[in-house]
């Protein structure tokens, strides 16, 4: 029998992947095979410690007694406490997380929810007591905020390291108080996201602005913000931000209102480093058709367009169409299947494609998604021939999770 | 005008077989590539290959020959890239028929494109290793592996206690 390294062992056990449940059961079973196994699959197992609403279906445990377990094996096994890199908790505003951070001292990540049933919370007071600690730590460099009201904005000043963050359903305190001077030492954002922020244009304006000066933002490689508000005030807020950015974006997501008038609000001709533009059609279909045209303009001026994704495309607007007008190579995601398979595969623009993707957003259930496969393959029988085009299905379920990678990637 | 020939490379493995192999053929191995790159004459001695076999070298050159004028990964953006491929366990079809071998081919073709520096190579064969793994009991992973059992109860006891947090609720 062939003898394996132990990083080679590790880069099996790398790709143990599937939801943190189906993870956490491989991995657990892998620490049980040796001592060397043990001292492989243990570390992976602690680096990425979730505890959120996926675990909560028929909850055998509250969140709170998995915290208090996982506090107590910390305590009385200390080497486990620097393998944790990531916590995502999502948590109701009466449980304290703090006594659980405070033996975390290596955490890079941490995303913090208050429990998707409940209003936007407040910290509490321990925890927001103990923030500027975790902040200060030169590992802490990914944040996400789910439903939390009143964050102290000036907290962000002691989080120098801070590179990624994410806020959703996020208020602020502070707002209007005296913003850091421009060259006082602050975060430099790689990646910066707003999603379901639901706020008014007063606050997405104060916060836009107070966001210049409370970040270092030369370095945003990515920036995402879907709001789903189809306010054209907000949006145009939001594009004012992305050109404040632009000379640094690679990466853009927007979610633009239906109106079909908000697309000349982005400067494109200023994203000249861009190499990724999502743009969100949430919204019913009969609105979003209007929205393509301007959004097909946008794209043929970009400077350097990469690749397109496009989710939830309208029925009335076929990939086939819209293929055929943009000179570059587009990943598609959309949920209804297509109708129009075959003028795809007869279409010129199809030998631009590089992934094709159905994403089935309706279904949770894995069956589903394999139909759609099956639908895909009957009615692109050339599709798996060629190499240049790989295809997946998924589920909302892990999409979702997927984009909560991405962004944190 | 007639294209340019293509360069070719001699390679010679730890069992003294030998290849001779187009230039771009060999380049998808990193370490090769490197290696080409440091010599600046023309040599004609083979590059010698003393951790891989002649039956492993000729699967990682079907490989590599079926993979040829695919871009390389570049150095910024190979980290991410990891993470990406981690995440999904797909693999192509070829890629899979390629892959089906016995267990001893398999693992010996994975420490090959892991010395050869082979990204892709390792790739496919890690997601099969990992797609063996799921679902088996540690008894059944020891099988699998060879490997013997070396912890008393009261280490696994423990082991168990430690990981409770993680346990299927």
């Amino acid at each position: 029998m062939v003898e394996l390294p132990p990083e080679i062992i590790e880069t099996f056990l790398e790709y143990l992947n599937g939801d943190t449940l189906e993870r956490n059961t491989h991995l657990l079973r892998c620490c049980l095979v040796s001592k060397s196994w043990y001292s492989i699959a243990q570390p992976l197992l602690f680096s990425a410690v979730r505890m959120t609403r996926g675990h909560w279906e028929s909850p055998k445990r509250s969140a709170k007694q998995m915290i208090q377990i996982l506090c107590k094996t910390l305590e009385e096994s200390s080497h486990t406490r620097r393998y944790i890199q990531t916590l995502s908790v999502e948590v109701k505003s009466t449980t304290s997380i703090t006594p659980l951070l405070r033996l975390l001292k290596d955490l890079r990540c941490l995303r913090f929810a208050f429990s998707h049933t409940q209003a936007p919370s407040t910290l509490p007071p321990d925890l927001l007591l103990y923030i500027p600690d975790l902040f200060r730590s030169e590992r802490f460099t990914s944040l996400s905020l789910t439903s939390v009201r009143d964050f102290p904005l000036s907290l962000f000043a002691q989080c120098l390291a801070l590179q990624e963050l994410a806020l959703s359903r996020v208020t602020f305190s502070g707002l209007d108080d005296a913003l850091p001077r421009m060259d006082a030492p602050r975060p430099q954002l790689r990646t910066f996201v707003l999603f379901n922020v639901s706020w008014d244009e007063v606050t997405i304006f104060s916060w836009l602005t107070a966001s210049r000066s409370s970040f270092d933002l030369s370095k945003l490689t990515t920036f995402i913000a879907m709001d789903r508000s189809d306010s054209p005030g907000i949006y145009e807020k939001i594009c004012e931000f992305v050109s404040f950015v632009s000379g640094s974006l690679e990466n853009l997501s927007l979610d633009p209102p239906t109106d079909g008038q908000s697309s000349g609000m982005l400067r494109v001709d200023r994203l000249r480093n861009l190499r990724t533009i999502s743009v969100w059609l949430l919204q019913d279909a009969e609105d979003s058709i209007n929205l393509l045209p301007p959004i097909l303009d946008i794209l043929r001026k970009l400077p350097n367009p990469g690749i397109l994704e496009m989710v939830e495309l309208p029925s009335e607007f076929p990939p086939s169409r819209f293929l055929n007008e943009l000179p570059l190579s587009a990943e598609i995601m959309h949920s209804q299947g297509w109708t129009e398979f075959d003028s795809l595969l007869s279409s010129s623009a199809f030998h631009n494609l590089r992934v094709v993707k159905i994403t089935a957003y309706e279904v949770e259930d894995v069956p589903t998604g394999l139909e759609y496969i099956g639908l895909f393959t009957r009615a692109l029988p050339g599709l798996f021939e060629s190499d240049k085009l790989c295809v997946e299905a998924t589920t909302v379920s892990d999409y979702v999770s997927r984009q909560e990678q991405i962004w944190f990637a | 005008m007639a294209a340019p020939a293509t360069q070719q490379i001699k390679i010679r493995c730890n069992d003294e077989k030998e290849f001779t192999v187009d230039r771009d053929v060999l380049e998808r191995s990193v370490l090769i590539k490197n290696m080409l790159e440091d010599v600046t004459e023309q040599q004609d001695a083979p590059i010698p290959l003393p951790n891989v076999s002649g039956p492993v070298m000729a699967k990682v050159l079907e490989y590599c020959t079926h993979h040829r004028g695919e871009p390389l990964p570049s150095a910024d953006t190979e980290q991410s890239q990891d993470e990406t491929r981690k995440r999904t366990t797909d693999i192509s079809e070829w890629d899979q028929k390629f892959i089906t071998v016995d267990q001893e081919m398999l693992f010996e073709i994975i420490l090959a494109a892991n010395y050869l520096d082979i990204k892709s190579l390792l790739d496919v064969g890690c997601k099969t290793v990992a797609n063996m793994i799921k679902g088996k009991t540690p008894e059944e992973i020891r099988k699998l592996f060879n490997i013997v059992n070396d912890f008393t109860p009261e280490e696994e006891a423990q082991i168990k206690k430690e990981n409770e947090w993680a346990e299927d609720r």
